[in-house]
């Protein structure tokens, strides 16, 4: 084949130029440690990836929730928890005080009664953060308000869920009405004042319905506390589903996305030795050339 | 034989190598001219006696010197028609690969800020919401997201919008050079002709004619034949655009509705190849499917979500209006009344229950329904960033592979049309010699001459 000059500087130029967008591409992807710079570095990897960081961006999410609906059946449980005690403690205190005693001895165990029972009230109250346990969708008001000796629930029966997955929401709360029973035959805190009226007046007959009533109140408190528990151990199964799924993606998208550094730097160094080379080439050729040896 | 006729051989190849000398001049002088074709001298020994010497030496064998037949210009008409043809091509893949790897820039711009990710967040601002509902920084982190998603898409559809009118000036200002290079190839084929008429070999007429021809290709793929004058039939579509020395002119129409193309009599053009087609199929094609789907992402979003927020009731338990106005990508805007008050955002739908969260959870759940076509509406963005760099892979590769096929008949063009230095150098030199000794056989036939004169004294 006939060489002239112009094809051979013209060949030059563009490997000159070839080299230059390699080594421009392959820089690019060592600084960013990332193998897609545009989608059209590879198409299907760059739509791969983007569903990769949607999944990613939504167990996040996920994550969060689980863990804020962990703190919040934690507080729920332990709360429980405590009324549990206290309706024990309110049991054993009736029972106390249903022997033939004298006034002050049945006056000091109705004392302890009502202590108990303003306990209850308190911890029926319970904030997580500024939002009430017990009070159904109403939560920023407290759900249980004592006027004129009775307690009255300000909330609502409303059930609020956590979605721990797609399309896999959990309830969270315990609507107050339903732990305390209230609107029902009796709730705790009527239970409790009308033991405490029939230990002052050492009405037997009354402490026994009452007692049997406390006992109905213990059962339904502590059967929440076991859903509770139950509710505690699928969000922490959630999160542990949410944590493996998450390292899976991470490893998915590392896959899609992430260069491959020490290959990249190797070709990186080749494509600048070739540079390197070609100049040198390009050097010479203005050197070469019948014009230098014409006198 | 004469004293005489050996002058006159000295006297032309005097002349015939100077003709050389000055071609390899030309040539040398050209080495760096796009689309000079090498030219080269043609010698023939000169077999015929001049007319002035007819009658003494009418049967001698001998010849009568060298003589210039033509001055031959090198070249290869194939190779010049796979010119045109990869021109067309280059031009069509390149005008695609340049616009289209713009708009990826600005559509899909690094992998964590584009479309996907607006929605993405969007959608999880609302689960969010969902889990807290009486949290007034997740009701604010809810239309603040869905501000942002907003921008995006109205980027993106403005974007388009502005892409398609610079698209389609950058289109009228190519025909504008086609047919600007029309008329300067009908003067040129004019005086091609005359030259021929009048015997003249215009090697340097036929080079800008064929560096005219290939420009026309690379713009709108036309094709090219050579009468046997030597000037250039141009014909588009089936059409002639330029014959001899008449021009048939192409309009690009652009006053109302869809511009089109038309030729000086109003019957309706079209442009298949070269950079004009590449323009016109990224703008009525490419970019015009994603405007598609950027509206299609607007309207599922809009439809749905207001569908459902109006369900609801805002935190004074008032019935929700709608979470968004306008249902196309350039219109899509929150609702005004939330952007000033953002309690006006439902979460739930009983009035009166600050913690619930219903509306917000479906509202959430969205981003898991199939609401574009089997496609739920993070996925169709996710699709948009595929096809958007499928489009501008094809284009890169087709433009790099045709680029690679030019740059391969440019070699070969230039193996058999280009200027090598040395080879002219070399040429040079001969000529040089071969004076230098044509004007010894002159010294040496004035000597004879004076010998011969000397003695008749």
């Amino acid at each position: 084949m006939r060489v002239t000059n112009y094809s051979m500087t013209q060949f030059i130029q563009e490997q000159i130029a070839k080299t230059n967008d390699r080594v421009a591409r392959l820089q690019s992807e060592v600084a960013t440690g990332q193998r897609i710079q545009h989608p059209s570095d590879d198409p299907e990897g760059a739509a791969q990836a983007a569903g990769y960081r949607s999944r990613l961006t939504a167990i996040d999410q996920y994550t969060q929730s689980a863990t804020e609906a962990k703190g919040w059946l934690q507080l729920q449980e332990s709360t429980l928890g405590e009324m549990g005690t206290a309706l024990r403690q309110a049991h054993a205190l009736g029972l106390q005080g249903n022997n033939p005693q004298s006034v002050e001895a049945r006056e000091a165990v109705a004392g302890q009664i009502d202590a108990v029972r303003s306990h209850l009230l308190q911890l029926a109250n319970t904030r997580q953060g500024s939002r009430y346990l017990f009070a159904g969708f109403r939560t920023t008001t407290p759900p249980f308000a004592e006027s004129g000796g009775t307690v009255q629930y300000a909330g609502d029966t409303g059930v609020m869920t956590i979605a721990l997955g797609d399309g896999q929401a959990m309830p969270l709360n315990i609507s107050g009405a339903e732990l305390c029973n209230m609107g029902g035959a009796a709730d705790i805190f009527s239970s409790l004042s009308q033991l405490a009226q029939a230990v002052r007046t050492g009405d037997q007959t009354a402490i026994g319905t009452q007692l049997a009533d406390l006992e109905d109140h213990s059962a339904r408190v502590t059967a929440q506390r076991g859903q509770t528990g139950i509710r505690m151990t699928q969000a922490e199964m959630a999160l542990s589903h949410l944590a493996s799924s998450r390292q899976v993606l991470d490893d998915l998208l590392n896959g899609v996305e992430a260069a491959d550094l020490s290959r990249t730097v190797v070709d990186l160094q080749a494509q600048q030795n070739v540079l390197q080379a070609t100049s040198y080439v390009a050097m010479s050729l203005s050197r070469g050339g019948l014009l230098n040896w014409l006198q | 034989m004469s004293t005489l006729t050996a002058i006159h051989i000295a006297a032309s190849g005097l002349q015939a190598q100077q003709t050389a000398m000055e071609v390899a001049g030309h040539n040398i002088a050209n080495v760096n001219t796009p689309g000079y074709h090498r030219q080269e001298v043609v010698l023939n020994a000169a077999s015929r006696t001049p007319a002035s010497l007819q009658e003494s030496s009418a049967n001698s064998p001998l010849g009568s010197g060298v003589e210039v037949s033509t001055i031959r210009r090198l070249q290869q008409q194939f190779l010049d028609r796979q010119q045109q043809r990869t021109a067309s091509q280059v031009g069509y893949w390149d005008a695609m690969q340049t616009t289209l790897s713009q708009a990826e820039r600005v559509l899909a711009p690094a992998a964590d800020q584009g479309l996907s990710t607006q929605l993405d967040a969007f959608f999880a601002a609302w689960q969010q919401f969902a889990d807290a509902p009486e949290e007034p920084v997740r009701r604010t982190q809810v239309v603040s997201s869905a501000v942002q998603l907003t921008a995006t898409l109205n980027n993106n559809a403005a974007y388009l919008h502005r892409m398609d009118s610079e698209l389609l000036s950058a289109e009228a200002t190519r025909v504008q050079q086609l047919n600007d290079l029309a008329t300067q190839l009908a003067t040129l084929n004019g005086q091609i002709g005359k030259a021929g008429g009048a015997g003249i070999a215009a090697n340097d007429l036929l080079d800008q004619r064929d560096q005219i021809t290939r420009k026309m290709a690379g713009l709108a793929g036309v094709t090219v034949a050579m009468a046997a004058d030597g000037t250039a039939l141009v014909s588009l579509d089936g059409r002639l655009l330029v014959n001899g020395k008449t021009v048939h002119q192409v309009n690009l129409e652009t006053g109302s509705g869809m511009p089109r193309l038309t030729w000086d009599d109003g019957a309706a053009a079209k442009i298949t190849g070269g950079e004009i087609a590449g323009l016109e199929t990224t703008h009525s094609t490419v970019l015009a499917r994603f405007r598609t789907q950027y509206d299609a992402i607007a309207f599922a979003l809009s439809s749905a979500v207001n569908s459902r927020h109006m369900s609801g009731v805002t935190s004074s338990g008032q019935p929700a209006g709608a979470f968004f106005t306008g249902a196309t990508a350039g219109t899509l805007q929150v609702n005004a009344d939330i952007l000033a008050d953002a309690t006006n955002v439902a979460a739930g739908s009983t009035p009166n229950a600050p913690g619930d969260g219903a509306i917000a959870r479906s509202i959430a759940g969205l981003a898991n329904q199939p609401l574009i076509g089997t496609a739920t509406v993070p996925q169709s963005a996710q699709v948009i960033v595929g096809q958007l760099g499928a489009a501008v892979r094809q284009a890169q590769t087709q433009a790099d592979s045709h680029r690679a096929v030019q740059a391969q008949v440019m070699a070969q063009e230039q193996s058999v049309s280009g200027v090598s230095l040395d080879e002219e150098l070399t040429n040079l030199l001969i000529s040089q010699r071969a004076y230098d000794a044509s004007a010894r056989v002159l010294a040496t036939a004035d000597q004879m001459l004076q010998t011969l004169l000397q003695t008749l004294q």
